[in-house]
């Protein structure tokens, strides 16, 4: 009897898709399969949030997966834990190319696993899709509902699927109850045809045959290009906590008293003993730089985001017991030391990536990834990442620079933006020498100082382990073989934020022989030599997220008994996207001096300028790499 | 068994534990005034005591095993931080091993004493990385710049396995020792890898109630820390650990139970498994298709026709074991398994085909060396089918091996074939040809230094394999974009591969070029390798010296032949001589040979590896020689105006 009821739903159930999808490969359109590894048939999420602490999401997942590379396309995966999301139902079922079923993988089958990749601590899991494909391309789909209490996350929706893959139909459809201040905004939506539905209660996005793009080097970060939506509710709830996200200053007041109220405790005895480490002290900066450098000497990064975890830092008492936490901990507990001291810090919500992202200021939510701190000084912030032991005091890096972020105060919360590195103060000076003897074996010294964003490059090599040291100067040195080091003097100068390298090295055969003649190029030390990947037909926009200057001064002595034979010219080139010069002046004893400097300027430029911005680097490139030809005697 | 005497047994093992030089707690100022190791000073971290035992517990009249390490650790610099995170990992399955910490502490010195910083349990995390294995991690507390760190641990393994114990880490090992003790009843193969030198120490036998233990101690200091080197086959091989491997059981009044302790009996019990013997039986299940497959198949086809049939079906799921999982006949069906699976499905129809096929066991290059027939000893099967006394191997689980070719994972010295339940036999696993490529180049020059022509390469045996492998017609675009990211100034047009899947012949592929990166053309005068593009760089042998052997996998061959047209008013004014380098003992040879008439270069360059792995005492020949072919390889020809 059962079997009987049973058969005729299964069997509806499997109509049902056919009727809306046509699983075959067949039926995919023409302009889909262009560069195209796999490509999405269907991606349908329903969202449906009945009240602040209920949301149920849907989703339905069909992908073609033409060839093996366009395996991470299938994205069958939901995450759960113990506390909040729980998986309601999960299944794939496999087709082949005509459509035909091959196989059904039930809850059972999918593994599951911890969400951290073991590399940090957390309680949350994920069920993903344990699959073996037998032969391409075959069809996926992929089902899932879950249910969270948690509603300060909802989906956002990407227009387009990843790279190499195209997207045939993605459907979004979010419907909330009415007095959860239940909100969306649109981004980079121009000239994407994309249809929006909106009721009552209900809004819903469509796109439909989005061919797919190739990946281009320099891309901007898919935030600047791609159309996407954010939703979000101003009343919302997170981890058994009511929030509010009407505006920044709400959002930022609720934060404050909700998340990270209390955490700043720390035992009288830890006041007693920062306020006599900063002593008599009375300039802010000194004294914040006083705290930060005891909380480096203290502490070190571990991640841990066990349950409110996710979102609450550790209390600072407990950081300064164990000596360790996460971003969100380690910042907490500087605020907290510095607060001991009277220095007034705020805890600071970012996007940490070394592409530049904002957090979107017009779209009050839940964002960012990283925690940093900001101390205001006068009319100016100091940008304090905590989570590096060897980084100096006010240093940022391209971890957390030049973006907005929101900094979380009791009242009056905001936006602001983090300090930029210009390239005329990211500088990387050079200075030294080197020989070339009649083997053709070159010996030589240089001092490099580095500053500004370039500084970031060398100063973790003062606290790397030696083999990696002798790693970063192989590498850096590529273009010297069989480099032998002899001297690598370090001077980490964390005041002014400045690295010098005294570097002294020997390398056989660094001249190619012929014959009677010696050739070698004459910039050994710094080769500005890599040439970005021609593209016959440039999609993309692109952008230099960064600048930097480098000037180089080698005095290059000869061997004896050799004269040279050519020397490459002086150089000059100048374009928008930087300048370059170099130099060869003989001196009367002899002596080669090269003067070189290369400028690179930031800026986000149309595809069309791509084969200009390859050419200026191709022109740099064969310069860097001009030789000498020295003729024996 | 009495409760009585487990305790007993208990207090005598904790009363050994303590009565030992080394106890937890003894940090001294001098160790944490220490900046630098003393013989090690680039070290960030070291074991100054690594101290653990082994011994056997009975509960609920079984058997079990448990391990207690104690370790004292210094750290010198921030890098070694990492050293303060501890992780043990553990099966925790349904019958599961226990793991516990205790006496965890930090010490720092604070103005000249001594500061104990004792780790509470919030310091402690357990976390399920995948099913039926957890992670037991402990986060050490107040961990600083020439801290040292205090921890015991103890793992209770409900099954009578001892573990691994290394004398070595990627850190140096001041002190280490570890003790021993085995019930009567066992016998275990214990055996020591790698080059430090442990001493070995057998202790009185120790006699109790209910048995008597034999009990050895091993113990090694001033441990240097293994370095990583390029060409290694699998750094365990040479690492030092000890390995426990039992042999036989046998209980007062019964009879032995032999577990491995030779191959034969390590091979039959393999056999005898269900999951291995019983899985070659079956023929239901592939018989209709099979029977189909070879009508009118003439008897010399049967063997390819019946590999390609299996390869084609099945995928293999990148499990590398000697067992069945879910089975052949599930696998036929799913048309995916395991190296099992796969291959034990290939010999019963090989077998029901009339052919002399049998399961060949071997350990993968990933699971290290075979050297003592234990249980762990072999992780993965193919097949040899014997023809005429030749056994031809095979692997079905790469859709690109020929008969004959088994993929690199298994290349590892030697197999056991397992002819039936009482007859195993040796096999030589290694390739018994050399693996080739040959490039040739027709190239022009122009007169502004722009060199354009076309390629073709071929490769023959593993290269063939390898191309096969990491190569598809899908990934075409992404291949050549590669190309041209590692050739900068090279642009690729009409890429196309040959015989890409057609196993029987040799695979290759060709383009054209027009490279702008090649030629220096300073004043009146070109200057360029003859070998193009095609020069390498950089000496893959660095290091002073070598440790391990180096490992080329196979021998190999690489043949170059360039055929450059010089551009219209230019002659040769220099070119390089022609050499022969040969290494020692017929390991290698660089042959270079030039020819240069009024408008032509020819050069043919033949690099020869004759060994797929070379003695460590052969290392400054080895190096020396790949200096020589580089600093050749880069040398160039001078053109001038006619």
């Amino acid at each position: 009897m059962i079997f009987r009821i049973l058969l005729p739903l299964l069997f509806l159930f499997q109509s049902a898709f056919a009727q809306e999808s046509d699983l075959t490969v067949a039926g995919i359109p023409e302009n889909l399969k262009e560069n195209a590894d796999a490509v999405v048939r269907l991606n349908k999420i329903d969202v449906d949030i009945s009240s602040r602490k209920s949301m149920s999401t849907k989703q339905t997942r069909i992908v073609t997966v033409i060839n093996e590379n366009g395996l991470d396309a299938i994205d069958a995966y939901e995450y759960f834990d113990k506390s909040s999301i729980s998986i309601k139902s999960i299944e794939a079922i496999i087709f082949d190319a005509k459509g035909m079923q091959l196989k059904k993988i039930k809850r059972k089958d999918f593994k599951d696993l911890s969400a951290s990749g073991g590399a940090m601590f957390t309680d949350s899991r994920i069920l993903k899709l344990d699959y073996t494909p037998t032969q391409y391309p075959f069809t996926i789909v992929f089902t899932s509902e879950t249910e969270s209490s948690n509603t300060a996350f909802l989906p956002k929706w990407l227009a387009i699927a990843g790279s190499n893959t195209s997207m045939q139909k993605n459907v979004i459809k979010i419907s909330c109850v009415a007095d959860l201040g239940f909100k969306y905004k649109e981004y980079n939506f121009e000239g994407v045809p994309i249809q929006k539905e909106q009721s009552a209660n209900t809004v819903s996005f469509i796109a439909e045959n989005i061919p797919a793009l190739k990946d281009e080097d320099y891309s901007p970060s898919i935030m600047k290009v791609t159309p996407y939506v954010l939703f979000g509710l101003e009343k919302f709830h997170l981890e058994g906590v009511d929030g509010d996200a009407k505006d920044w200053e709400s959002f930022g007041t609720w934060y404050f008293n909700k998340i990270l109220a209390g955490t700043d405790e720390v035992l009288p005895e830890t006041v007693a003993k920062i306020q006599s480490i900063v002593g008599g002290e009375t300039d802010l900066e000194k004294k914040a730089a006083l705290v930060y450098n005891y909380v480096q000497s203290k502490t070190r990064y571990v991640s841990i985001a066990l349950g409110i975890g996710g979102w609450k830092p550790m209390a600072a008492k407990d950081v300064d017991r164990l000596g360790y936490g996460d971003c969100k901990a380690l910042s907490n507990y500087t605020r907290a030391l510095l607060k001991a001291v009277g220095v007034e810090s705020y805890y600071t919500i970012i996007y940490g990536d070394r592409h530049k992202q904002d957090m979107q200021e017009d779209f009050v939510s839940m964002q960012g990834n990283h925690i940093i701190l900001a101390v205001p000084n006068k009319d100016k912030m100091i940008w304090l990442e905590c989570t590096n032991q060897a980084i100096p005091f006010g240093y940022q890096g391209s971890f957390t620079d030049d973006r907005l972020a929101l900094i979380v105060k009791p009242q009056k919360s905001q936006i602001i933006r983090t300090g930029i590195y210009t390239s005329e103060n990211s500088i990387q000076k050079s200075k030294g020498n080197y020989n070339i003897s009649d083997k053709g074996t070159i010996n030589g010294s240089v001092m490099i100082v580095s500053t500004g964003i370039q500084y970031e490059s060398k100063y973790f090599l003062s606290e790397e382990s030696k083999e990696n040291r002798d790693k970063f100067y192989k590498s850096a040195f590529r273009n010297i073989n069989n480099l032998k080091l002899k001297k690598t003097d370090l001077k980490n100068d964390r005041e002014l934020k400045e690295f010098t390298e005294d570097i002294v090295f020997e390398a056989e055969g660094y001249c190619n022989k012929s014959g009677d003649r010696l050739i070698f190029s004459v910039n050994a030390f710094n080769q500005y030599s890599s040439i970005p990947q021609r593209y016959r037909n440039r999609k993309n926009p692109f952008e230099i997220l960064r600048g930097f200057l480098d000037s180089d001064e080698i005095a290059i002595d000869l061997p004896e008994g050799y004269s040279i034979e050519s020397k490459p010219d002086d150089v000059i080139i100048k374009d928008k996207f930087g300048e370059y010069t170099a130099k060869y002046t003989i001196s009367e004893s002899g002596t080669i001096v090269y003067t070189r400097s290369l400028l690179v300027t930031p800026g986000y430029y149309a595809n069309n300028e791509y084969e200009n911005f390859r050419q200026f680097r191709e022109k740099i490139a064969r310069n860097d790499n001009a030789r000498i030809v020295l003729l024996k005697k | 068994m009495k409760k009585g005497i487990l305790i007993f047994l208990f207090f005598l093992i904790c009363f050994q534990m303590s009565s030992q030089v080394f106890k937890l707690g003894g940090v001294t100022v001098k160790e944490l005034e220490e900046t630098k190791h003393p013989f090690y000073k680039d070290a960030d971290a070291a074991y100054l005591y690594k101290k653990g035992e082994t011994y056997f517990e009975i509960i609920g009249g079984s058997f079990r095993t448990v391990t207690e390490v104690a370790v004292r650790l210094k750290i010198y610099t921030k890098a070694g931080y990492g050293y303060a995170n501890v992780n043990i990992p553990y099966y925790a399955g349904r019958t599961s091993q226990k793991v516990k910490f205790s006496d965890v502490c930090t010490y720092n010195l604070v103005n000249g004493s001594v500061e104990k910083t004792k780790l509470g349990s919030d310091g402690k995390f357990e976390d399920e990385i995948v099913d039926n294995f957890k992670i037991k991690s402990i986060v050490m507390p107040n961990v600083k710049e020439g801290s040292v760190i205090e921890y015991r641990y103890k793992i209770i393994n409900p099954f009578m396995t001892i573990s691994d114990w290394n004398f070595q880490e990627k850190i140096p090992v001041n002190n280490v020792e570890y003790q021993v003790s085995i019930p009567d009843y066992f016998v275990y193969h214990k055996q020591i890898k790698g080059f430090v030198q442990v001493t070995k120490l057998s202790k009185p036998k120790k006699k109790n109630n209910s048995f008597s233990e034999n009990i050895t101690v091993y113990y090694a200091h001033n441990v240097m820390p293994f370095k990583e080197e390029t060409y290694v086959d699998n750094i365990n091989n040479y690492m030092s650990i000890l390995e426990h491997d039992m042999v036989k059981a046998q209980f007062p009044g019964e009879m032995p139970h032999y577990f491995a302790g030779n191959w034969q009996v390590l091979c039959r019990n393999i056999y005898e498994d269900e999951s291995f013997g019983g899985e070659l039986n079956g023929t239901s299940y592939f018989k209709e298709d099979v029977d189909m497959l070879l009508k009118d198949v003439p008897q010399d086809k049967k063997l390819d026709t019946l590999f390609s049939f299996v390869k084609d079906r099945m995928t293999w799921n990148e499990v590398e074991t000697e067992f069945c999982n879910k089975g052949v006949k599930k696998a036929y069906l799913e048309k995916t398994g395991n190296s099992a699976e796969i291959n034990l499905m290939l010999t019963a129809i090989l077998r029901y085909a009339g052919f002399d096929a049998n399961p060949v066991l071997l350990s993968t290059r990933g699971n290290g060396q075979l050297i003592y027939p234990s249980p762990s000893a072999f992780n993965y099967v193919v097949v040899g089918v014997t023809i005429n006394t030749e056994i031809i191997l095979l692997d079905a689980t790469s859709k690109n091996t020929v008969r004959g070719l088994l993929p690199l994972r298994a290349l590892n010295w030697i197999g056991r074939m397992v002819k039936e339940k009482d007859m195993s036999i040796e096999v030589d696993l290694m390739p018994k040809e050399k693996s080739a490529e040959m490039i040739s180049v027709a190239a022009e020059i122009d007169v502004e230094g722009r060199i354009t022509g076309k390629v073709r390469n071929q490769y023959i045996n593993h290269l063939a394999h390898l191309f096969r492998e990491s190569y598809s017609e899908s990934y075409k675009e992404k291949y050549v974009e590669e190309l041209e990211k590692s050739y900068q100034g090279i642009e690729i047009n009409d890429y196309q591969t040959l015989n890409l899947k057609d196993l029987s012949k040799p695979v290759g592929d060709d383009y054209s070029f027009a490279h702008n990166n090649i030629m220096d053309v300073i004043e009146d005068k070109l200057y360029f390798s003859p070998m193009l593009y095609f020069v390498e760089k950089e000496n893959p042998f660095t290091a002073e010296k070598r440790q391990y052997p180096v490992d080329f996998m196979f021998p190999h061959q690489k043949k170059y032949l360039f055929a450059i047209k010089l551009p219209q008013g230019y002659v040769a004014e220099t070119i390089p001589a022609s050499v022969v380098y040969n290494m020692g003992e017929n390991i290698g040879s660089f042959k270079y040979q030039i020819l240069a008439d009024d408008n032509m270069i020819r050069c043919n360059i033949t690099f020869d590896i004759n060994y797929a792995n070379v003695n460590q005492d052969y290392y400054p020949i080895l190096k020396d020689f790949y200096f020589k072919m580089i600093e050749k390889q880069n040398e160039k020809i001078v053109l001038k105006k006619a």
